[in-house]
């Protein structure tokens, strides 16, 4: 024994208390930053933890004035807590499992505002991707939503102002056609004949033909005189032959561009009818809209903490079989407790005008270990009355794999609803200004497809409407007439492919749909007037019809010319060679 | 590094016994094959502190080993993915796996089952060894060495008097 003592080092053993005891006073500390650095990476947003304590004795770990800010919100906390106390199995974690008995989060409130910017440094290019996923500043909801917003309805001269029409930009083509081809009849038209050089011309002719031939020496300066005439004849006959081929070109040209932009305004008429359609469809968005605001925005604000946390908590809630660490992994066998296991969590706080508690059980990656699914029930009271608002009863069922579920259930009793804008239009604003709620909502996600149904009764409603025009004001009347109304919503496949039924809808989708169809007609008719009036404006080119019509003139005189050419002067030359022949052979005969 | 090696150098001619070295030098190769931050290693160091072994070795060791386990930190994956998905002994870590000392130690963790088998097959070889090389170097090698002309060179030389002067010093602290 002593020898085996006498083998140890004592000053080993102070060494090593005095690393564990460094360990005691640097832990809370390492825990701190550890946590801080875990928080940040899972919600890529700045987290911070006032003070971590750890009670040894009671194995309880207690963190206060934990702050999460939302990374689509850098001046706003995603959440805040007021402390975390974690009843937790330290001889587990000794094991590498985390093993919390009793988690209970106090004084939480969800997007309190900040100080200062919550948002991560990052490096240049990811921060550039962040940004390129966000244009305009739009968070990822806004995105989600998009498709369900109203769309304005633009004017008819917008859209002839924005959108590239066929039938300008033909117009465009057929104006530059007509100035480019009235420049070169221009020119073709300097060298053509006129009116006075075919007077010329006949005169010309006229005088040969009267002129006497006594000899052989006149007729020989007659024929020469003849056939410099006749050559310069056949130049001004090619000349307006080459004028008459242009105009026939053009014409022709002109003919199929007219056909082409005659054609494009109903092309373009009914391309922008359909790209800005006011379709059933857009319809009952709009409808929907009308109605689901109010749900929208609570939906929507869980949708998007239930999105947030969801992989934090549940670790994307399916199983791993291997966790990658360090740089090999962990391999699991089977095992009889899950690595990590919070079986109960607490948390009760503030959000608007509610009190709320709620309680989670068994949270685990690990389902098919802890053999029972993750539970939700939250409830809400009424700061001013502690009256219940509602309440949400929630299952997350991942033990087998293939067959995932997930399932929400919400009751809302008497749920006061004050100043909701359903309508916020220049020309028209209807506001509830006083209602009940009365709702059951059940929504179920089943191997990845979304089921799910709900009902709201709106009771004792108060309406508070305005209008500036005559439509709005018949609107906001015949809404103001109705004192309860109620709305059912079915929801398929995925949570933006919902559709929401309302007798309020009855009442006064028919006024929607006339406004609607109205404004359509209205649009219709300026955008076919707008059209029509560029067309008209392209066709009245003064220039290019009276190019075409020169073509009879040139064929006038073309026949002038064919008339002289072939006529008169062959006319002329056979006579008179006749006659001279005639008169040699009698000369010739007195000479014998 | 050069200290350590020093250091290991005096204890080699000191009276430290073979056994001391021997031991350190195979704890620093286990321990340097180990990932650092696992409980393994921190238990092979708590090992190391309370043994009265000689710590010098046993840093060398764990300097050079942390050296080859970076080098060889591939194969080491390999070895241990092998191990611990071997058909035939899914039945023995399963029934490990139950066990707190074998979850605490993180034996189903593929780097750390492969560094400890690379070191179970190394140690037989190294303890061996370690012990043969001491005692013979002690028995053979340093008494020849110390009567070398080299090491009478040496003595002379300028070089290995301020080496020399440096162990002094390190030996006074």
């Amino acid at each position: 024994m002593n020898k085996l003592l006498s083998n140890l080092r004592w000053k080993g053993f102070v060494v090593f208390f005095l690393v564990l005891v460094g360990l005691y006073f640097v832990l809370p500390n390492a825990i701190k930053s550890g946590l801080e650095s875990l928080l940040e990476s899972s919600f890529d947003a700045r987290a911070s933890i006032h003070t971590v304590e750890i009670d040894y004795s009671a194995s309880k770990l207690k963190l206060t004035d934990v702050s999460v800010a939302d990374k689509d919100a850098p001046m706003t906390n995603l959440f805040e807590l007021q402390s975390i106390v974690i009843d937790c199995n330290f001889y587990a974690a000794l094991t590498g499992r985390v093993i919390i008995d009793e988690m209970s989060v106090e004084g939480l409130q969800l997007a309190t505002p900040r100080t200062f910017s919550g948002e991560l440094t990052k490096p240049k290019n990811e921060k550039k991707r962040y940004l390129e996923d966000k244009p305009n500043g739009e968070s990822l909801l806004d995105k989600e939503f998009a498709g369900l917003s109203i769309k304005k309805i633009p004017s008819a001269e917008l859209l002839l102002a924005r959108e590239p029409l066929k039938t300008t930009q033909l117009a465009k083509g057929l104006n530059l056609y007509s100035k480019e081809q009235v420049a070169q009849w221009k020119i073709i038209e300097s060298h053509l004949p006129n009116k006075s050089s075919l007077a010329i011309y006949k005169a010309d002719i006229k005088a040969l033909k009267s002129k006497k031939i006594k000899s052989l020496d006149d007729f020989k300066a007659a024929k020469k005189e003849l056939k410099a005439l006749k050559k310069a004849l056949k130049s001004e006959k090619n000349t307006l032959t080459q004028a008459k081929v242009f105009i026939q070109t053009t014409s022709k040209d002109y003919k199929h561009k007219l056909k082409a932009l005659k054609a494009a305004p109903e092309e373009d008429f009914e391309l922008l009818k359909s790209k800005y359609q006011l379709s059933d469809s857009g319809a009952l968005n709009i409808a929907g809209l009308l109605f689901g605001d109010q749900v929208q925005q609570i939906s929507s604000k869980g949708l998007s903490y239930y999105k947030k946390l969801k992989p934090v908590l549940l670790g994307a809630g399916i199983e791993e079989e291997s966790v990658k660490r360090l740089r090999g992994h962990f391999v699991h066998y089977g095992m009889k407790n899950p690595s990590v296991w919070v079986k109960a969590l607490t948390i009760s706080g503030e959000y608007a005008q509610y009190t709320f508690d709620a309680i989670v059980r068994d949270m685990s990656h690990q389902p098919t270990l802890i053999k029972q699914p993750a539970t939700l029930t939250l409830s809400a009271q009424n700061k001013h009355n502690a009256e219940q608002a509602f309440l949400i009863n929630g299952v997350i069922d991942y033990r087998d794999k293939k067959d995932t579920q997930e399932s929400l259930h919400l009751s809302m009793k008497a749920y006061p609803i004050s100043h909701w804008n359903i309508v916020n239009d220049d020309k028209m604003t209807i506001i509830i200004s006083k209602s009940f709620a009365d709702a059951e909502a059940k929504i179920i996600r089943q191997k990845g497809v979304i089921k799910g149904s709900g009902s709201a009764l709106f009771h004792n409603v108060s309406f508070n409407n305005s209008a500036s025009n005559r439509f709005g004001q018949e609107v906001a009347s015949a809404i103001a007439e109705v004192k309860s109304f109620d709305v059912h919503v079915n929801v398929k496949d995925n949570l933006d492919n919902f559709i929401i039924r309302s007798n309020l809808d009855d009442k006064i989708s028919g006024a929607i749909n006339a406004r609607l169809s109205k404004q359509q007609k209205i649009l219709e008719k300026k955008l076919q007037a707008g059209i029509q009036k560029q067309l008209n404006k392209a066709l009245n080119d003064d220039q290019l019809i009276s190019l075409l019509s020169e073509e009879k003139s040139v064929d006038q005189q073309l026949d002038d010319i064919e008339n002289l050419l072939s006529f008169e002067l062959d006319n002329f030359s056979d006579a008179e060679i006749n006659k001279h022949k005639k008169k040699l052979k009698n000369q010739l005969k007195s000479l014998f | 590094m050069l200290a350590q090696c020093i250091k290991f150098l005096k204890a080699l001619n000191s009276d430290a016994k073979p056994w001391q070295i021997s031991l350190g030098l195979n704890l620093g190769l286990v321990a340097g094959l180990l990932p650092l931050y696992t409980p393994s290693a921190v238990v092979l160091i708590f090992i190391a502190c309370i043994l009265r072994i000689n710590m010098a070795s046993c840093l060398l060791a764990f300097a050079v080993f942390s050296g080859f386990a970076w080098m060889l930190d591939q194969p080491i994956l390999q070895l241990g993915q092998a191990v611990l998905y071997a058909s035939s002994l899914q039945s023995l870590f399963a029934y490990l796996y139950q066990s707190d000392f074998f979850l605490f130690m993180q034996f189903n963790h593929t780097q750390v089952m492969g560094a400890w088998v690379l070191a179970i097959l190394l140690l037989p070889v190294s303890i061996g060894l370690c012990q043969c090389l001491i005692v013979t170097y002690r028995k053979q090698l340093f008494a020849w060495l110390k009567s070398s002309k080299i090491m009478k060179w040496l003595e002379m030389n300028q070089w290995y008097q301020r080496v020399s002067y440096i162990v002094a010093e390190l030996n006074d602290e």
